[in-house]
């Protein structure tokens, strides 16, 4: 901008210009109108760019838009007029571009209302749709006209967004039919034979394809007819749906399915081909072909023009919500390909329902509790994971932990193929784990050898302990000198660890028991005094419940002194009797 | 009304289509039509004694593209094992079938046809050997699609068989 309102003010007063030469006057004139026209231009200028570019032009149309549509469409049909044979057209295009998300928004947002203003106001809904889908009306007609069915009722079965027309109750081994229901004016084919080739296109498909477990087929699509099959114990369900069914119909078979069950598991227990009993269980099939009332709860009789315009909105939420939902749906696949462990073989869309296949090693985190809050809470995601064994290091130990369980006095670490093991830990776990370590997959090699067996270091100790452990005993009798109050119950602990351990350790031990005298007395005197003294001892421990078997005596007289005898004190503490620990099983009892 | 599923079981050709044709619609045809899958069909048989609906699993016999597929016979109470008269090498493989039909719902009484007997110049199946099995309690019948000799018969005594067994 050139001029502002600083330089206009030292210009001079406006009479004065007359006397001014001719190009100055042109430019006065110039000056002049400038100031004049200054704001008006301002304001020309906004306009015009407001004009020429288009971002700006439509934001200023929306804004006015939603009142002029409500002014429009109340006061006079003239809009609506001119509007309804370029939106049948649009809606035309993209039906024929894409009529399956066309059927299941109209299914998740106008389907209740739709069916309750035909089944309340069948009669005003036709004219409207007659007058305003023109081309579909009259094909209506002429479908009604060529089948002989009533108009209403062509309506019906085109508006409406499922019906289930059939349901089979057929026993699975043997395919017989159990029960059949039929809708009003479906035209059924004979039940039998149906059930019976459902079965066998079973067998045919769990034969073919070898799917693991029970799983077989679940859907056929035949035109615009679709099979359901639901299987349950002993017996397939299997319905007839003209349209697109929701989901939630599988549940409705189920259900049916679990009823009928509990009251004839008996009698499928024992089948032999009489299905008498299955007449009682009629109304459960009854309910599957009602299934599509069940979701119904508006009560407004809408008129054309409110389902055109939320046709509208049903469109743009769509729009929203499923571009919404693809950016977390990849942004979640993203997160599970990322996380070791988890190898997605396929994921893919299928009618509204994510699935995904893949591999999942047991130890990667539960699939999902990736899914961050709020985001699929509303969509059906549907994962089949197949468990195998992820090959990274940090998985090998984990899975090696957990198949191990180490005690706390190991450490395990994990490279190149090889589990190294340190610390210290009880021999079972030593010997177990040296034959087990090697099925881990991933783990190829197991080194033990920094592993302390802590039950061999025990047994050393208590072996050592009992092997201290003297009694001493009175001249020429089985007498103890003085002996401890505590002396023979800390015995019997002595040799009950020894035992132990040793089973532990798998090693064949005995306890050897040794009396000795001192050297008074004839050598043949002191032998046998001695041997007494020992089997006292044992007569001790075998009543407190040790195995004879684990316990042998000898008597070596006065030949194996602890002291020399120099005075008679030292005498005392050669009548004794001693232990030890002998890796080997006696010879004899 | 009691209903039993049974199968037919054979080579290709031996007339087992043409079997279940004559006993449900009374008819013959000299084309031949080879069965894929299987084709099932039904029908009450009455007699003095008892009355039930028969679900006729007709399997696609065995040739040298296709084995039978026995998983077919699942649930099966009982079955008709044919072999063509005039093809003494069909009856080898119906016993190999039978084999096959007890790995899969163990014993169930069965009926052995020898079908095409109308074509008496060509029978390929000596009378001892018919004996052979006679003697073995097995209940073996000639039949002929094309005449309808034996084949309600056929039937009839395979659906008594497996009531009675049933009752015991
Ligand atoms: N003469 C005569 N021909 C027969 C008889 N039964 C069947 N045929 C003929 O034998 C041929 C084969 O008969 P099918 O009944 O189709 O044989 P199939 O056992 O069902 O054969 P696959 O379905 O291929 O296993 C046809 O040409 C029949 O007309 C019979 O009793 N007598
Ligand atoms: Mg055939």
């Amino acid at each position: 901008m050139k001029n502002h309102p600083a330089q206009t003010c030292e210009h001079p007063p406006l009479e004065v210009p007359d006397v001014f030469p001719l190009e100055d006057r042109d430019e006065a004139l110039d000056e002049l109108r400038q100031l004049l026209l200054e704001p008006e231009q301002e304001a020309l200028r906004k306009l015009q760019e407001r004009l020429d570019n288009p971002k700006k032009r439509a934001y200023d149309i929306s804004r006015v838009l939603p009142e002029a549509l409500v002014l429009c469409s109340s006061q006079n049909a003239a809009l609506a007029k001119e509007l309804t044979p370029q939106m049948d057209k649009l809606i035309n295009a993209s039906i024929g571009k894409n009529s399956k998300i066309f059927i299941k928004t109209l299914s998740r947002m106008i389907g209740p209302a739709t069916r309750s203003a035909l089944s309340e106001k069948i009669q005003g809904m036709n004219q409207a749709l007659a007058d305003s889908f023109s081309l579909r009306g009259l094909k209506w007609r002429w479908e009604a006209f060529t089948t002989g069915k009533t108009f209403a009722e062509v309506v019906m079965l085109h508006s409406l967004i499922y019906r289930v027309e059939q349901a089979f109750l057929i026993h699975k081994e043997t395919g017989l039919l159990l029960q059949n229901v039929v809708a009003k004016d479906v035209v059924s084919h004979d039940a039998d034979l149906v059930s019976g080739m459902l079965t066998a296109i079973q067998d045919f498909v769990k034969d073919s394809f070898k799917t693991s477990g029970e799983e077989g087929l679940e859907t056929l699509q035949v035109g615009e007819l679709s099979v359901w099959i639901e299987e349950g114990p002993q017996m397939l369900l299997a319905v007839v749906i003209r349209g697109q069914a929701a989901i939630e119909l599988r549940t409705v078979l189920r259900d049916a399915l679990e009823s009928i069950y509990l009251e004839q598991a008996e009698v499928l227990e024992t089948f032999q081909g009489d299905n008498s009993t299955f007449e009682e269980i009629k109304p459960y099939l009854e309910i599957c072909l009602e299934a599509r009332y069940k979701s119904e709860s508006g009560k407004r009789a809408p008129y054309f023009w409110t389902l055109f315009t939320m046709f509208g909105i049903a469109i743009s939420v769509w729009i929203f919500f499923t571009w919404r939902d693809h950016q977390q749906w990849t942004r979640y696949l993203d997160k599970l390909r990322k996380q070791p462990g988890i190898v997605i073989t396929s994921a893919e869309k299928h009618r509204g329902t994510y699935v995904i296949n893949g591999l999942r090693d047991a130890l990667a985190p539960d699939p999902r509790k990736l899914i961050e809050k709020a985001d699929f809470s509303h969509l059906k995601l549907i994962m089949n994971w197949k468990p195998y064994y992820a090959m990274n290091p940090a998985f090998i130990l984990d899975r090696s932990k957990q198949v191990l369980q180490p005690p706390e006095s190991i450490d395990l670490t994990y490279e190149n193929g090889a589990l190294k093991a340190k610390g210290s830990a009880p021999h079972q776990w030593i010997a177990e784990t040296r034959i087990l370590a090697r099925a881990i997959p991933g783990v190829f090699k197991f080194w033990s050898d920094q592993v302390i067996d802590a039950d061999l270091k025990q047994l050393n100790q208590v072996k050592k302990q009992l092997e201290i452990r003297r009694f001493y005993f009175k001249l020429k009798t089985t007498e103890f000198s003085a002996v401890k109050s505590n002396a023979l119950p800390a015995l019997l602990t002595d040799v009950h660890n020894v035992l132990n351990i040793a089973e532990i350790l798998n090693q064949k031990v005995h306890i050897q028991i040794k009396g000795h005298t001192d050297s008074s007395g004839t050598e043949r005197k002191n032998s046998d005094l001695s041997l007494k003294r020992a089997q006292q001892l044992r007569s001790f421990l075998i009543r407190k419940g040790v195995s004879p078997a684990k316990l042998t005596v000898i008597g070596v007289g006065s030949s194996e002194p602890q002291r020399q005898e120099l005075a008679d004190e030292d005498k005392q503490f050669n009548r004794r009797v001693t232990f030890r620990v002998i890796a080997k099983p006696p010879l004899r009892e | 009304m009691i209903q039993k599923k049974i199968c037919l079981l054979g080579s290709f050709a031996v007339g087992k289509t043409s079997l279940v044709k004559r006993f449900i619609h009374g008819k013959f045809s000299d084309k031949y039509l080879t069965t894929i899958g299987v084709k099932i069909d039904k029908k009450i048989v009455h007699t003095a004694d008892f009355t039930a609906k028969l679900l006729i699993w007709d399997l696609a016999g065995e040739d040298e593209f296709q084995k039978v597929r026995l998983e077919y016979l699942r649930g099966a109470s009982g079955y008709l094992l044919v072999a063509d008269g005039t093809r003494r090498e069909t009856l080898n493989k119906a016993l190999i079938l039978k084999e096959g039909a007890k790995a899969v719902i163990g014993k169930k009484p069965f009926v052995l046809l020898l079908n095409k007997a109308d074509l008496d110049g060509k029978w390929e199946i000596e009378p001892n050997l018919v004996n052979d099995f006679v003697q073995k309690n097995w209940i073996v019948m000639t039949t002929s699609a094309k005449t309808g000799h034996g084949v309600e018969e056929a039937f009839q005594i395979l659906t008594r068989e497996m009531l009675e067994r049933e009752n015991n």
